[in-house]
């Protein structure tokens, strides 16, 4: 209790030391200030420190610069499965890849949420309506003849990875709830959704067929455009059970994919589908990585 | 510091029972009634603030089970599309995909983000009968806390990623929050099926769904 709760001296009191100390004592106890002491809203904003909410913050450039997307990066999607490694975003230069490093590592405590944020430019470059090829299609009944409908669902996946071990940034690894989609999804490899939780899709066609009549399609009316520049982002966050500290974060690209399951009534995922792969490339240019700390009370 | 304020005892200076009450009434006085102008300018830093005293960061991931929505799930669909939306399942409107509760919400201002993939097939873009310019297909968004639209926008109009976000006054409570989708409404027309196993086909499906919510009280 903080409320100095001690008789008044009089005249004629004896004033020794002991009594002078149990008088001071009053004013020192722990926790003295407390809620008797303050009044209703005595404290403010004014009276807060920095750093309640977001104690860190920081921003990193992802790709190349290069607004007119004179002379974007590209790279062809991976033609072999399971894949070797994924597309690490850079520069333009494999050697200057691009992504977020913390001086120091990066503690986030449980008292914390680590929020991501982040963009690129990208555009997809396709050959030879891959939209038909692998599994990419739904064979449609036509008024003449039947017809494979894209299912627009083809696709390249962004991912983050982080290097949690040292400042060599040496270990890069899938953040938490992500998968590497090199899980056997029957003779395909894949992630289940589930193992998608720092998935980015990025749309690479839309396909739709005029004048369909009675769900029946008309084989020459089919209208396909591959996606052009456009922004595409990805956000996660993330409250580790422990202490985490953190080096690096970057995103990782593959492609094709598209949804699969193994069989009837297995989970849905989504696979690498190379069969469209040598027809397909990404284009991409510049965009950013925001970390944020929360704390989170 | 706590500074004398009636007058400083100094050695040899003799000391009566009054001298010292003046004091002690002064500080004590003073000490039962802090305000804020008497506090230093941030003094305070987290360690001295109870749990949840300014504000509460609500987050979940994966959103829902699985992060996907589990509401419409149609597992007769051919296994090249997702096990999710089809319009043989679909009755229209809006639908409930994801769920939460800002538990212990203190009043005042709140930012809510829901964040994930979407899926939609576009196939059926130009139904013949329609006679009109075309019918875009979208899986249109939107967040309702405690009953009310905090944020809604047309969506995905493809398989892409999306990120919605708001933010609005709430009242104190236990907040509950609901994500739903709307899908474009089908037309007799549609491609409902694939013709080899007449299986019915995807229409739409979220995924990778993943919830924060920051509540700002003062």
């Amino acid at each position: 209790m903080s409320r100095i709760n001690r008789a008044r001296i009089v005249d004629g009191d004896e004033t020794t030391a002991a009594s002078l100390n149990d008088r001071f004592d009053d004013f020192s106890q722990a926790n003295a200030v407390d809620q008797f002491n303050l009044r209703d809203a005595a404290v403010d904003l004014p009276q807060l420190g920095t750093g309640f909410q977001a104690p860190f913050m920081q921003s990193d450039n992802l790709g190349k610069s290069d607004l007119l997307h004179d002379a974007p990066v590209s790279f062809a999607a991976q033609t072999s499965t399971p894949y070797t490694t994924p597309h690490v975003l850079h520069s333009g230069s494999i050697s200057n890849p691009t992504f977020a490093t913390y001086s120091g590592g990066l503690t986030v405590t449980t008292s914390d949420v680590m929020r991501i944020y982040w963009s690129l430019s990208v555009k997809a470059v396709v050959r030879n309506e891959p939209y038909r090829q692998g599994m990419q299609f739904n064979a449609i009944k036509g008024s003449v003849s039947d017809f494979n409908v894209s299912t627009s669902a083809g696709c390249f996946v962004a991912w983050l990875q982080w290097d949690i071990t040292s400042a060599s940034l040496t270990h890069f690894e899938e953040v938490p709830g992500q998968g590497d989609f090199k899980t056997a999804v029957g003779s395909f490899y894949g992630n289940s959704l589930q193992s998608c939780q720092a998935t980015t899709v990025i749309p690479l066609w839309s396909v739709y067929m005029r004048n369909i009549n009675e769900g029946n399609v008309n084989t020459s009316t089919e209208e396909a455009t591959a996606a052009g520049w456009r922004g595409i982002s990805g956000t996660w966050h993330h409250k580790p059970g422990t202490n985490r500290t953190i080096y690096g974060l970057r995103v990782v690209l593959l492609g094709v994919m598209h949804p699969r399951r193994a069989s009837a009534g297995t989970v849905n995922t989504l696979v690498h589908d190379i069969v469209p792969g040598t027809n397909v490339d990404l284009n991409y240019t510049g965009g950013q990585l925001v970390t944020f700390v929360n704390r989170v009370k | 510091m706590k500074h004398w304020t009636q007058r400083e005892t100094r050695t040899g200076g003799s000391v009566t029972p009054d001298s010292i009450q003046r004091e002690m009434t002064s500080s004590q006085s003073s000490m039962t009634a802090l305000d804020r102008s008497q506090l230093p300018a941030a003094c305070i830093d987290a360690t001295r603030l109870k749990d949840y005293a300014l504000h509460r960061v609500y987050e979940v991931i994966p959103w829902g089970t699985t992060g996907e929505q589990t509401v419409l799930v149609n597992t007769a669909a051919p296994l090249n599309n997702f096990s999710a939306v089809t319009y043989q399942l679909y009755n229209g409107g809006w639908t409930t995909v994801a769920t939460t509760t800002l538990t212990a919400f203190k009043g005042g201002s709140l930012m809510a983000e829901w964040g994930g993939n979407a899926y939609v097939y576009p196939a059926s873009t130009e139904p013949a009968l329609a006679n009109i310019e075309g019918i875009p297909r979208y899986v249109r968004l939107r967040l309702l806390v405690a009953g009310r639209v905090l944020v809604e926008c047309l969506g995905p109009a493809s398989h892409e990623a999306f990120r919605v976000f708001g933010t609005g006054i709430f009242e104190q409570g236990d907040l509950p929050v609901e994500a739903q989708i709307r899908l474009t409404d089908a037309t007799y027309d549609d491609i409902l099926r694939e013709v080899t196993t007449n299986d019915p086909i995807c229409q739409a499906h979220v995924y990778s769904m993943r919830f924060l919510g920051i509540g700002r009280w003062r």
